[in-house]
């Protein structure tokens, strides 16, 4: 490729990427591939709108691996509620029967405590998410 | 937006500096250009050998954190670099590549061609990568099990009951996949400091790059250049691989390395070229080490190019059998480990070749003939690939005027259509087919319909090569 060459390629990428990007109506193919309505650091959820509070909850979980916690939701956050706790609160584990929990992390229903165990602490966190430490009796 | 910008940058210019550092023996005494279009091959080589490395420090016990990495990563560049002094003069001339011949100018218009292409390219590449630093991957696998699998295997391990449910642990879905991609994932969260999913796009973007600049490195001086950036353009512009990139799916990187292996073994099967089959051993590795679709993947061509290319290039042949066999015992220690705590896989072997079991499963038969046929003949998801590189082998076939190679040509239709057999099949067989036929399939095509288009791009150049030599 000769100096001229390299030169028009240079040119006409900065013309190329001028277009893509302070036009960004300029084609749909673009508008998808640059991503007009930029999204934030949080997983796409399907229904969750609320990353924040379960950022919050990681933080009061604590960063061992013999934590564990139990998940209570219903059918429409379900797997979003799963998605964010195996992204932030590792090392703690999640368990399929509350009587081996730890925590109890609620969102969108109400903590569905069983008679066996005692609340040591009860956190609220945000409109939908409430974090309940038990403790066997 | 910085510690995302600084983070994953930081992390892979490591990655290029250790694949440098294991190329450096071999490119020892190229020009400064010489070794900065090696900087795609950099990368895909260091993330290859460094995750490799790390997978099998992962099922040794070890936590895979920035800290292992580290480590990891200063061992394979002193390994590289030990090489670099100690390599004798005579082996590195054999494995290093000779600088191609200057291309004879095409004439003003190819090389407009050529120009334009290469303009088109990098344009688009650099929207990709703008467009991934704004934007977090669609797809949830992402961030239900490839991501968390990365965080656990730095803060847990290895953790049986996290990938088996002991001990009334929640398993991870999909146990049986291979543990390359996610541990690549997590270190772009540590470096970026905490978890940002546009960082598994941003990856993504990078090794997009990679890719692209492998495959000019590995093609040039064998595809002339209007040929190449045209035909690498066309390879990347594909609207569903652009889409998936940007979904985070594993099968893109998948999808590069089969596919980079393919293109060193047709490197090495034309030009002699030892590096390239060295290459073929690297990205194979990789590719077993991320999804457990490598094996059929890199069974197809591996079987189609023995088919067609053995009458006349048995002995090279031979060696990318035994370069992609190194390739594939870098997966034995998974391998070992999930037959150690009975992993099962997604698809069973039995119900594959299971002749009964098929015949009252044809329900998901029809399912399957009618979704994965309308992936390859989708204009809007993959443009014209899969019809191109069957006619490009049609039309070679014709116009080959030797008997011999005729077998060639018709390597390109059937790699087509054995592929498209081979999903139909996989999907026939699998007990889940029905759901997997809506919510993965249109992923299981990329890697397929990236080796048609560059399958094309290489066609074009033999063609237009038979055609004045003849």
């Amino acid at each position: 490729m000769s100096t001229r060459d390299r030169a028009a390629v240079a040119a006409i990428v900065v013309v190329l990427v001028c277009i893509g990007g302070l036009l960004p109506h300029v084609s749909s193919p673009i508008d998808r591939l640059i991503n007009v309505k930029s999204n934030g650091a949080e997983p796409s959820y399907v229904n969750l709108r609320d990353d924040a509070p379960l950022r919050d909850a990681a933080r009061i979980i604590p960063n061992n691996p013999t934590a564990t916690y139990f998940l209570e939701s219903n059918s429409t956050f379900g797997l979003d509620l799963y998605g964010a706790a195996v992204l932030y609160f590792p090392p703690a584990r999640e368990v399929g029967d509350i009587r081996l929990a730890q925590w109890i992390v609620a969102y969108g229903v109400k903590p569905d405590i069983p008679a066996t165990v005692r609340i040591v602490r009860r956190d609220r966190l945000g409109p939908n998410l409430v974090l309940v430490r038990i403790e066997r009796r | 937006m910085t510690s995302l910008i600084v983070g994953t940058a930081g992390l892979n210019l490591v990655f290029v500096a250790v694949g440098y550092a294991l190329l450096a023996p071999v490119i020892r005494g190229s020009s400064v250009r010489g070794w900065l279009s090696y900087a795609g091959v950099a990368l895909l080589v260091g993330v290859a050998v460094t995750g490799v490395a790390l997978c099998g420090a992962a099922i040794a016990g070890a936590r895979i954190g920035p800290a292992a990495f580290a480590i990891v990563a200063a061992l394979l560049m002193a390994v590289g670099l030990a090489a670099y002094g100690r390599l004798p003069a005579r082996t590195r001339t054999r494995l290093a590549h000779a600088e191609p011949p200057a291309h004879a100018r095409a004439g003003r218009r190819l090389d407009g061609v050529a120009t334009v292409g290469c303009a088109l390219l990098a344009s688009m590449l650099c929207v990709a990568v703008i467009g991934a630093f704004r934007s977090t991957p669609w797809l949830s696998d992402v961030w239900t099990f490839w991501l968390p699998k990365g965080i656990a295997l730095d803060k847990n391990g290895l953790d049986p009951g996290l990938w088996l449910g002991h001990g009334g642990v929640v398993e991870f879905p999909v146990p049986d996949y291979p543990l390359l991609w996610s541990i690549v994932l997590n270190l772009d969260i540590r470096f970026v400091g905490r978890v940002d999913l546009r960082a598994v796009n941003v990856q993504e973007a990078y090794l997009l790059l990679g890719f692209a600049g492998t495959i000019a490195r590995l093609l040039w001086g064998i595809v002339r250049p209007w040929i190449l950036w045209a035909g690498i353009l066309f390879s990347l512009a594909l609207p569903e691989l652009l889409r998936h990139a940007q979904g985070g799916a594993a099968d893109v990187p998948l999808s590069f390395y089969v596919t980079a292996a393919l293109v060193a073994a047709t490197a090495w099967l034309l030009r002699r070229w030892p590096l390239a089959l060295a290459l073929v051993g690297v990205f194979s590795a990789a590719a077993f080490s991320i999804k457990s679709e490598s094996y059929p993947d890199t069974a197809i061509w591996l079987v189609l190019l023995t088919a067609v290319a053995w009458p006349l290039a048995r002995r090279p042949i031979a060696a990318v059998w035994g370069a992609v066999a190194v390739g594939a015992l870098s997966s034995a220690p998974w391998l070992a480990w999930k037959a150690e705590h009975h992993v099962a896989n997604q698809i069973h072997l039995g119900d594959l070749f299971g002749f009964g079991y098929l015949r009252h499963h044809t329900a998901t038969l029809h399912g399957a003939l009618h979704t994965i046929t309308g992936h390859f003949t989708s204009v809007r998801e993959w443009t014209f690939v899969f019809p191109a590189f069957v006619l490009v082998g049609i039309v070679g076939a014709v116009l080959e005027r030797r008997p011999r190679r005729r077998l060639l040509w018709l390597g390109a239709p059937a790699f087509v259509l054995v592929s498209w057999a081979m999903l139909v099949w996989l999907f026939w067989a699998d007990r889940e087919g029905s759901f997997r036929l809506v919510y993965s399939a249109y992923r299981l095509v990329d890697v397929f319909a990236l080796i048609s288009a560059l399958g094309a791009t290489v066609g074009v150049e033999l063609i237009i090569r038979g055609r004045r030599s003849g």
